[in-house]
């Protein structure tokens, strides 16, 4: 009878469109706003990707997030070391800063000074030039976007000129010369990203912004990171972070602080609520317009146990199908947006997410179907 | 009550089973005025093999009757057995496999699966009875070819005429080989002649296949066919006829 019951199914095209639509659009919008969603966050903890080697990053106290800079003492990085299980500790230099371009244009940028010898802290990807570059007089490397498109600057006919290679601008009034251009993660400030020694990063910040912003810890060969960072955060009274932990302080700064959750979660019961609207009544209305035959069904002895199952198939090869488009068509335009300053990140914890979504809408239909034919008295087939 | 029976039409033919054995049967449906009183002490006997319909005016209760009899209502008081078998006093799951196994249905809407091709409609009482998929399937071509169907297998029912619809809907009842089939108003919704030609195909594949038919009927142009014609008035069976020439013509072929 499970047979009988998808060729029930699949003989009333218009319904089953109309159910698979509903779950599609609910599927969809159940994995891609939560997909743009966790794009987004990511983007608020990109730095720390972009910088993988500390296993441990020391900051001040307040320090809510990646991109809040608040001042540390120089004498932070000394006190660090000192600590038991530190095999290396780099200061590193971060704070919005103004350039000058060659057209005078103002234009706020977020410089990151890293560690003089090491070059630790530096971009993940240099494209042009080269990292070391950096040590000549005056060195800055930009990102590809701020070198492309945020500060190029037009000259007196209009004609736009990206930042190339030998390049400068000015610095809070400081020369600047581009050395190397390199590709980092796209952030969620998307201010554009200018990197330059740990010691010229102080000489370009102005008296009263020359600062130690965090010290980049590597723990010892055997060394719990976890641990480490409590024991720096005992011994000096800063925040001491593991890579881990100081994402998660930011995800958790960015849920709170800021209306996104709210927003995509509308979004997601939105999508929710129309698409169960939609599957739940056109598959409450499919049952319903087969009573007569189920009736029949029940007259000629066939079991409720049979015709529950029967629904229940019908219900989770209509949601299977759209799950499946509805998953298809969100990464279908996660690969269109690639590339694009869209933050799209599909994760399967998402899957999983928008699955038990389409099961419950599934559940209800099916429930709403299953009640009908249960509570369907076979002796109405007679009565016309 | 005063009700006939056709008990001695059962005797008459010796040995044979009785088909459906009703006593007393008493059924009402609650209404805002108090209960309605659908069947009031029927009566009734049919022997087993023949062909008999039920008559009488607009809501005397022949319908309540059959679905009573069929196993799908439930009666207030009295007895009824269908084959000896008192459908009401079984556990509810061999109430179902009872009438799986030894009821077919005719309904006046037809009541085919629409998105079935009408062969699968035919299979269903066999898929209902456990027969494996394409066993059922080719035992419902064969049934379909009985009844004059059987190119018509593979085509939706929505492309079959009434009266073919109505043949697809027997060779559903007869697919399973029950032993006794019930329908109601089957050839009402159909023209004159359908409705005639409809009727003699149910008499002979009845009479090939050895089931009892009780049919709910107002159309008199198909009386003839009846070997037993019981009558309903307020409901209570208020006269039994035999239709001597329509049984004895079948004693007769049987006899040869
Ligand atoms: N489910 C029900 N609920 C309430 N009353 C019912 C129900 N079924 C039947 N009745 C009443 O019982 C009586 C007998 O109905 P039934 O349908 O058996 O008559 P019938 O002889 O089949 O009539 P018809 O020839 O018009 O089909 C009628 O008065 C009807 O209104
Ligand atoms: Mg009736």
């Amino acid at each position: 009878m499970i047979h009988i019951a998808l060729e029930m199914l699949f003989g009333d095209r218009a319904k089953l469109i109309a159910i698979v639509i509903g779950v599609t659009f609910a599927a969809l919008i159940m994995t891609q706003q939560p997909s743009i969603f966790v794009g987004l966050i990511m983007r608020t903890y990109a730095f720390l990707d972009d910088v993988p080697m500390p296993d441990v990053w020391v900051m001040d106290p307040g320090v809510d997030y990646v991109e809040e800079h608040k001042p540390l003492r120089e004498t932070a990085l000394g006190r660090v070391r000192g600590v038991d299980g530190v095999a290396w500790a780099v200061p590193m230099y971060k704070n919005l800063q103004t350039a000058r371009l060659p057209d005078g244009q103002l234009k706020a940028i977020n410089l990151t000074g890293v560690d003089d010898t090491s070059m630790i802290g530096g971009p993940p990807k240099v494209v042009a030039g080269s990292l070391g570059d950096l040590r000549r007089a005056d060195g800055v490397i930009l990102d590809v976007e701020a070198a492309r498109r945020r500060l190029a600057w037009r000259d007196a006919e209009g004609v736009l000129h990206p930042l190339n290679i030998g390049d400068e601008f000015e610095l809070n009034d400081r020369r600047a010369v581009v050395v190397a251009i390199a590709e980092t993660s796209p952030d969620f400030i998307l201010l554009p990203k200018v990197f330059t020694t740990y010691s010229r990063a102080l000489d370009y910040a102005p008296r009263q912004a020359r600062q130690l912003t965090y010290i980049l810890v590597k723990a010892k060969e055997g060394e719990a990171p976890a641990d480490l960072a409590r024991r720096i955060s005992t011994a000096t009274g800063l925040k001491a972070l593991t890579a881990y932990d100081f994402r998660w302080l930011t995800i958790g700064y960015w849920m709170r602080n800021t209306g996104i959750p709210i927003n995509f979660g509308i979004s997601v019961m939105l999508g929710f609520l129309v698409g169960a609207a939609v599957a739940g009544q056109s598959f409450f209305n499919f049952v319903r317009e087969n009573l007569g035959q189920y009736a029949a069904l029940k007259a000629m002895g066939l079991r409720n146990g049979v015709l529950v199952r029967m629904v229940l198939v019908q219900a989770l090869v209509a949601g299977g199908i759209g799950y499946g488009m509805g998953v298809g068509l969100s990464a279908a335009f996660g690969t269109a947006m690639r590339g694009t300053v869209l933050a799209f990140a599909m994760r399967p914890e998402l899957l999983a997410f928008s699955f038990a979504g389409v099961l419950l809408i599934v559940s209800v239909a099916a429930l709403l179907g299953i009640r009908q034919v249960v509570q369907l008295d076979p002796a109405v087939v007679f009565r016309s | 009550m005063a009700a006939l029976t056709a008990s001695s039409g059962a005797a008459s033919s010796g040995a044979a089973a009785t088909a459906v054995m009703c006593r007393g049967v008493t059924k009402s449906f609650a209404s805002a005025a108090g209960p309605v009183w659908a069947l009031r002490g029927v009566d009734l006997e049919i022997p087993a093999g023949r062909v008999a319909m039920l008559v009488g005016p607009s809501g005397c209760g022949k319908t309540t009757l059959i679905s009573v009899v069929a196993g799908i209502l439930k009666r207030d008081a009295g007895t009824c057995h269908v084959f000896e078998a008192d459908i009401e006093a079984l556990p509810r799951r061999q109430q179902l496999d009872f009438r799986a196994s030894t009821i077919g249905f005719i309904f006046q809407q037809f009541h085919l699966l629409p998105t079935l091709t009408v062969a699968h409609n035919v299979a269903v009482p066999l898929l209902i009875n456990a027969v494996s998929r394409r066993h059922a399937i080719d035992r419902a071509h064969a049934m379909l070819e009985k009844v004059g169907l059987g190119g018509r297998g593979d085509d939706p029912p929505a492309q079959l005429s009434g009266g073919e619809q109505q043949r697809v809907a027997i060779a559903r009842a007869l697919v399973h080989a029950p032993k006794l089939i019930v329908c109601d108003e089957p050839t009402s919704a159909l023209d004159h002649d359908t409705g005639m030609r409809i009727m003699a195909l149910m008499r002979d594949v009845v009479v090939d296949e050895g089931a009892t038919l009780l049919i709910v009927t107002h159309d008199n142009r198909i009386f003839p066919f009846a070997d037993m014609m019981a009558h309903m008035d307020d409901g209570r069976i208020v006269d039994v006829r035999l239709n001597g020439g329509a049984a004895g013509a079948r004693e007769a072929l049987s006899g040869q």
